[in-house]
């Protein structure tokens, strides 16, 4: 049978536990707005009874323990949800600007530079004697030039840009690493008792986990990871354990042994490194890495096979013709790393193309322009260079010789003898064209496209026709055909073909990524609502129940001053 | 589900920005009135859209070609209507001109002098310059076109000779020497001309211009065997006069630079315009196709490529290399094949040879050279056509009995020279059983010749080329009877063939050769291939294919029919021509030739018809009537012949019956004068031709020893030219030329012009479809523009409602 005082102890603890309750309450609202702050619960249970013969009498309320409304597998959700979206905010965005560079209107309107590039040639072809449009041709293809480095640097410029951003982002996962294996060890201390819930440290953990899977797509193995050691939390980068309970490793960001672009290596505890870069495939890291070494990559590369397609076919052309002057000297472009290779193999050589077995003419003029003759060089794809140089001179040294020159430079040379000059009106082998005599575009790559300067210098060696006569444009009118002239994919689109579906490939990657980027945002929305709804806190809740445990506290004060009106009155009886 | 504060705050701010960001598009879209903002903003109009306007900027440029080629069109076009209209004032003039052939020399100089001075003109016309540029220079735009150049002969050693050499104009279906140094060879009275390596190049055959009366023949050789101490016309830019001596053999060296008036000194350069995707036109016509004759040119009908670099065929290929593309593969040569050639040359004679290829390395261009060095071959023709009872046409097969020829056993005797000029005098016995194949080969084996029918008549081929004096008859022992009627020179072996007229070249992967003896032409050719590693030989597959004519030797050259017009009028007659005469056709054996001068005002054509024939003339009393009629069938005059005790009396008659030819006891029908017109008042043979009396054309007539025929209405013609009317009819050929040159252009003016249309009506129509995927639908914009509007009031009502209530406020 309890006595008059216990019923002061029950009172009591109803008045603490409805105050912790109110301060959980107040807590609660105060937190209404920190994110990953997850609304606490008391809770409350009632005290350990008292046996006595009738029965038993109950003892008060007392608070159990405080929990928080964490929903790990919501969390789980919104975290890999997280991922995917910066993935693909990162490649949309990225996207957007390399949409940018080749806008027709706003980028470097490479598109048009080629048509009016070949447009120049078609006035040419109209015009052959006409001094502005020789220079015409020269402008519209500097433009184009111009145009097409342009639009590769802009993209070697985005990059190198993505580039860099790796080393801040390793930097960034390094940090959030390191924390989390600090929190790891505070919680664990924090919840040494068996109702301890280090509640606002696993929420400031949440936080970071939720930054990390943002920047990487990290595993997360809450639990064991190895039963040895038991740390209460993993997180694996790449199959390596970037934390690992309360220790953590890092990861760098850099470039190793003439490496173009960063690679990222995990950094094991003994300091010995592993390059997990291929196996970063999600998050705003993976994305850069999917950018850089992917997709940008694969653009350039197309853009190379058009600067590339448009050097040659150009070359091969303008090669086998003449301009209105004659030359008295001229160099090739290309240096041939081995004199002694077969024409027909151009890598052996150093060169962009091969030469295939054919003829090229050459015609000698005296200085006054008179006519001397044709004469025919002829070129076996298993000839090596020096043959075709003996072909030449066996051919042709009254006139003019062929050389190599010095072992560093490795250019074929041609030079005439005195009182003659040379021109070319035919070449079936490309050799000319392969080591760049004779050409109009110098370089081998969008990168390095260029007008080949002895032409700049003289525009007079435009090679518009196949003779020497000014009103011949045969060899314009063939290079301005060049354009509609399937010459790429294996001979089945032209040049602005290909471009058009360059442009196509961005177009609708751009569209795909944005579709998908809005698909991957629209359900991280959803998730952080479901989340929100599980853990946010709810102001009308907690005013509700700030009503609800004042109220129980008051009652629990008039019940206190009752029992010590019953004590007054018990005191009274004894005066 | 349970709603926090902050899932509503969040809901507001994710749907504001969603708002935002359809707004911001959709402002876009209004600012830029475009719905293709960026390269994602539909990929697959974006292609439509980038292809289209590709070809809307390429029809662009067309546009620009199209009018460029109009503006030269155009100044061609007044330039040759200018030339036009000065074509008609020649005509005008030479009308005048010939009307006045018989008034004084003063006029006819006159209108000459007016002549000249149009032809200026038209020569300006030719030159005419262009924004700068020689429009009709082909490539060579800063080459004037047409030009004068001197052209010089020099003899740098007599060798001894009494020898002149001067320039003259090359004969007008000629082509001229090329400069260089050359040799003429002179020996038993013919004469020759030597290049720099010893190659016989061919002359004109007999000395005389016959180019506007049925053509020049070619010789390896001339006769001049009486002409010293007169000038002797190679036809080809120069002329020699040897004093006396025409047999002893010895070489004169000459140095010659071509040249002449009006020459053209551009190229055959032809500048396209590229009017549509892959469509080219021609647009500018050199003074060259305008104002000069065409040679013929044959083309092989096959695409050859070389298969060592797949490109077309050039010189340079090795014939063991060529192939034809994939769906005639399998067609090659290889060496043991031999290359049949077989063709004619420009006046219709018969070249022949073979090529064999020996190695793999022959080329085209080795090919080429063989064609190019070939010789004519000698091949005689009967003039008789041999027809059975039966009335069928003779074979090899056919019997001399069948065609009525014998009908007993009898003795046919051959007589003629072969190749070399030794005499063959042969019997041959035949019965009626004989075959005319058995006569072949003993016709064959006596003159080293091949003997084929053809269409009834019998053709004696020599075996080799080169100048021949192959002639053969065949008459019966009993009564001398030429069977098989007389053997006329049917092609005429050494007449140069291909040697310094044809001109073999590859293009575009195709062997062309052309006839450089310009305007008509028969040249023709044609190869087989044998294959002479079997036995016997095997015919292969031919891989040049046919040769095609490509172009048609035709027209005239305009300067020089105008120079020759103005020549023709300041010395009338002087230049009058006749033509070499064709042969009897039914039997006859008096081979008709012609001498003298062609007086008469018209140029036309006159026939020799045997009026009353003689089966032997050499027969006492026998006698033979033949009439002269011009084309429309008119007598010019009729030739009576009777034999008196072996000497012939010769009178001629003319229309008027008046006797103009009567010789009494000739010892053979040569030089009888057949006409004499003197047209006009002022004509002087003397001063004229340089000779005394007897000018008029002179026919002649010899029997080769065989039976003297005239066979009853047999018939012979030649053509005969005044060169002031033929002048007429060659102003008319020139405006023709001049006319159909302006019709080329018209047609290219409405190429350019239909593709101007169709260029513009795409572009209007890719416009639309660019439009249609690329420009936003303005309504359609601001309906959105405005439903974002209202979407976000609603949104911002909404989010200040559903944020001031809170449970708070009622505590």
């Amino acid at each position: 049978m309890p006595g008059i005082f216990d019923g002061l102890f029950i009172g009591k603890s109803g008045l603490f536990v409805n105050q912790e309750a109110m301060n959980v309450t107040g807590n609660n609202v105060a937190n209404v707005n920190t994110p990953g702050y997850t609304r606490e619960r008391v809770d409350i249970v009632s005290s350990m009874p008292m046996f006595s013969h009738p029965g038993t009498f109950g003892t008060g309320a007392e608070v159990s323990q405080i929990t928080s409304a964490r929903n790990d597998m919501v969390d789980k959700r919104v975290r890999s949800a997280n991922q995917d979206e910066s993935y693909y905010d990162k490649l949309n965005s990225t996207l957007g600007d390399i949409q940018n560079v080749f806008n027709e209107e706003s980028g470097v309107g490479l598109k048009k530079s080629m048509e009016e590039f070949f447009n120049a040639w078609h006035a040419l072809a109209l015009n052959p004697d006409l001094e502005t449009a020789r220079q015409q041709v020269l402008e519209k293809g500097e433009t184009l030039t111009d145009n097409i480095n342009a639009s590769y640097k802009a993209l070697s410029q985005i990059k190198s840009g993505l580039d860099d951003q790796t080393q801040y982002t390793a930097q960034e996962i390094n940090s959030l690493s390191k924390r989390i294996a600090e929190l790891n060890y505070e919680i664990a201390k924090g919840e040494l008792g068996k109702n301890d819930h280090a509640n606002s440290l696993r929420d400031e953990r949440s936080v970071l986990l939720e930054k990390l899977s943002k920047l990487a797509n990290v595993t997360i193995l809450e639990g064991s990871y190895d039963s040895q050691t038991k740390p209460s939390m993993t997180v694996l980068l790449g199959g390596m354990p970037i934390v690992s309970g309360k220790s953590y490793n890092t990861i760098e960001a850099k470039k190793t042994g003439g490496d173009l672009y960063n690679k990222i290596y995990f950094v094991y505890s003994s300091g010995s490194e592993k390059d997990i870069t291929n196996k970063i495939t999600g998050g705003a890291l993976g994305a850069d890495l999917k950018l850089r070494d992917g997709i940008i990559s694969e653009y350039q590369g197309d853009l190379d096979n058009i600067a590339k397609t448009l050097i040659q076919q150009v070359n091969i052309v303008h090669s086998a013709g003449t301009g209105l002057t004659a030359y008295s000297q001229t160099a090739g472009l290309n240096r041939i790393t081995n004199e002694n290779a077969a024409v027909s193999s151009h890598d052996a050589a150093g060169l962009d193309m091969d030469v295939q077995t054919g003829s090229f003419k050459v015609k000698i003029t005296d200085d006054n322009g008179n006519n001397i003759g044709v004469y025919t060089v002829k070129v076996d794809k298993n000839d090596s260079f020096s043959d075709v140089i003996n072909n030449f001179n066996s051919e042709l040294s009254q006139y003019a010789t062929m050389s190599i020159s010095s072992a560093q430079d490795g250019n074929i040379q041609i030079t005439a003898q005195n009182g003659y000059k040379f021109s070319f009106t035919y070449d079936s082998s490309h050799f000319l064209a392969a080591v760049g005599i004779n050409t109009f575009f110098k370089g081998h790559t969008a990168g390095d496209i260029d007008i080949n300067s002895v032409l700049k210098n003289d525009p007079s060696k435009i090679a518009a026709g196949k003779t020497l006569e000014p009103g011949d444009s045969t060899n314009a009118q063939a290079i301005a055909q060049l354009q509609l002239k399937k010459v790429m994919v294996n001979n089945t689109q032209s040049m602005d073909e290909y471009y058009n579906a360059f442009l196509g490939t961005i177009g609708s990657a751009k569209q795909r990524y944005n579709s998908i980027f809005e698909a991957k945002q629209s359900t991280l929305h959803q998730l952080q609502t479901t989340k929100q709804s599980f853990e946010g806190v709810s102001l009308d809740e907690e005013a509700s129940n700030l009503i609800k445990f004042q109220r129980a506290y008051q009652a629990n004060a008039k019940f206190i001053s009752i029992i010590d009106d019953m004590t007054q009155t018990l005191l009274n009886m004894v005066r | 589900m349970r709603v926090t504060d902050n899932i509503l705050f969040n809901n507001f701010l994710y749907n504001i920005n969603k708002v935002n960001e359809k707004t911001y598009i959709t402002n876009e879209e209004l600012a830029s009135g475009k719905k293709l903002l960026n390269l994602s903003s539909d990929p697959i109009g974006l292609s439509k859209v980038l292809s289209l306007k590709d070809i809307n900027m390429r029809f662009d440029q067309y546009v620009t070609n199209i009018d460029s080629a109009n503006s030269v069109l155009n100044a061609e076009d007044t330039a040759l209507s200018n030339a036009d209209d000065l074509m008609h004032k020649v005509g005008a003039l030479l009308i005048q001109g010939a009307n006045s052939t018989n008034n004084d020399e003063a006029s006819r100089t006159a209108i000459a002098e007016n002549l000249d001075s149009i032809t200026q003109e038209i020569k300006n016309s030719a030159n005419t310059i262009f924004q700068g540029k020689y429009l009709f220079s082909g490539f060579k735009t800063d080459t004037q076109p047409i030009q004068d150049d001197t052209q010089e002969v020099a003899i740098t050693n007599t060798g001894g000779s009494d020898i002149e050499a001067a320039i003259s104009p090359a004969y007008k279906d000629i082509n001229q020497f090329e400069s260089g140094n050359y040799t003429i060879h002179i020996e038993n009275g013919r004469l020759s001309i030597l290049d720099n390596s010893g190659k016989v190049l061919p002359v004109d055959a007999d000395a005389k211009d016959e180019s506007d009366t049925g053509g020049n023949v070619l010789s390896d050789s001339i006769d001049i065997s009486s002409k010293e101490g007169s000038w002797i016309d190679t036809g080809r830019g120069i002329k020699i006069k040897l004093g006396s001596d025409v047999t002893t053999a010895r070489n004169i060296t000459i140095s010659y630079k071509a040249g002449g008036d009006y020459l053209y000194r551009g190229d055959d350069g032809e500048r396209d315009v590229e009017y549509s995707d892959g469509l080219t036109s021609p647009v500018t016509i050199t003074a060259k196709n305008i104002y000069k004759p065409t040679n013929q040119t044959v083309e092989n009908n096959n695409f050859i490529i070389d298969k060592t670099t797949n490109n077309p065929l050039t010189k340079e290929t090795k014939l063991t290399d060529m192939e034809l593309t994939e769906a005639l593969n399998n067609v090659s040569l290889q060496t043991g094949y031999e290359i049949q050639i077989e063709g004619t040359d420009h006046n219709g004679n018969i070249v022949s040879g073979i090529y064999n290829i020996t190695n793999s390395s022959a080329t085209v261009s080795d090919l080429i050279n063989k064609v190019e060095n070939l010789d004519s071959v000698e091949e005689l023709e009967n003039n008789k056509t041999l027809i059975t009872s039966g009335g069928s046409l003779a074979v090899l097969s056919t019997t001399l009995g069948s065609l009525g020829i014998i009908n007993t056993a009898s003795t046919i005797i051959f007589r003629g020279k072969n190749h070399n000029g030794t005499s063959v005098n042969v019997s041959y016995a035949a019965n009626a059983n004989t075959t005319l194949a058995s006569v072949a080969s003993f016709i064959s084996s006596n003159f080293n010749a091949a003997v084929t029918t053809q269409h009834g008549r019998i053709l004696i081929k020599d075996n080799e080329n080169k100048e021949s004096q192959l002639s053969v008859s065949a008459s019966t022992k009993t009564g001398n009877n030429p069977i098989f009627g007389y053997f006329f020179e049917h092609s005429k072996g050494g007449s140069g063939g291909f040697k310094d007229t044809v001109d073999g070249y590859v293009k575009n992967g195709h062997i062309y050769f052309e006839d450089k003896r310009p305007s008509e032409s028969k040249f023709n050719l044609s190869f087989k291939i044998l294959d002479t590693n079997s036995t016997p030989p095997a015919a292969k597959p031919n891989i040049f294919g046919i040769f095609n004519v490509s172009t048609l030797g035709s027209g005239v050259d305009v300067f020089r029919e105008l120079k020759d017009a103005s020549s023709a009028l300041k010395n009338p007659d002087i230049n009058n021509q006749i033509g070499i005469p064709t042969h009897w056709d039914q039997g006859s054996t008096l081979s008709p030739s012609i001498t003298g001068k062609y007086l008469g005002g018209l140029t036309d054509n006159w026939t020799v018809k045997v009026a009353e024939g003689s089966s032997d003339l050499s027969v006492n009393n026998a006698s033979a009537k033949l009439e002269i009629t011009d084309s429309k069938n008119n007598n010019v005059a009729s030739i009576y012949i009777k034999n008196d005790n072996g000497k012939y009396d010769i009178q001629v008659k003319n229309k008027d019956n008046t006797l103009i030819y009567n010789v009494k006891d000739a010892d053979n029908l040569d030089n009888i004068v057949v006409e004499t017109t003197q047209a006009r008042s002022d004509f002087n043979a003397q001063k004229d031709f340089g000779v005394n009396g007897n000018a008029g054309v002179t026919l002649n007539f010899d029997s080769g020893g065989l039976k003297e025929v005239f066979q009853t209405g047999d018939s012979f013609s030649f053509k005969v030219s005044n060169a002031i009317e033929n002048a007429i009819g060659k102003s008319e050929d020139s405006l023709n030329q001049i006319l159909s040159a302006r019709a080329i252009i018209g047609a290219r003016v409405n190429r350019m012009s239909i593709a101007q249309d169709r260029i513009t009506y795409t572009k209007v129509s890719n416009s639309k479809t660019i439009s249609e995927i690329e420009d936003a639908n303005m309504a359609e914009v601001f309906t959105d523009y405005q439903r974002n509007l209202t979407v976000m009031k609603a949104l911002l009502n909404t989010g200040s409602k559903l944020t001031s209530q809170n449970l708070f406020d009622y505590l």
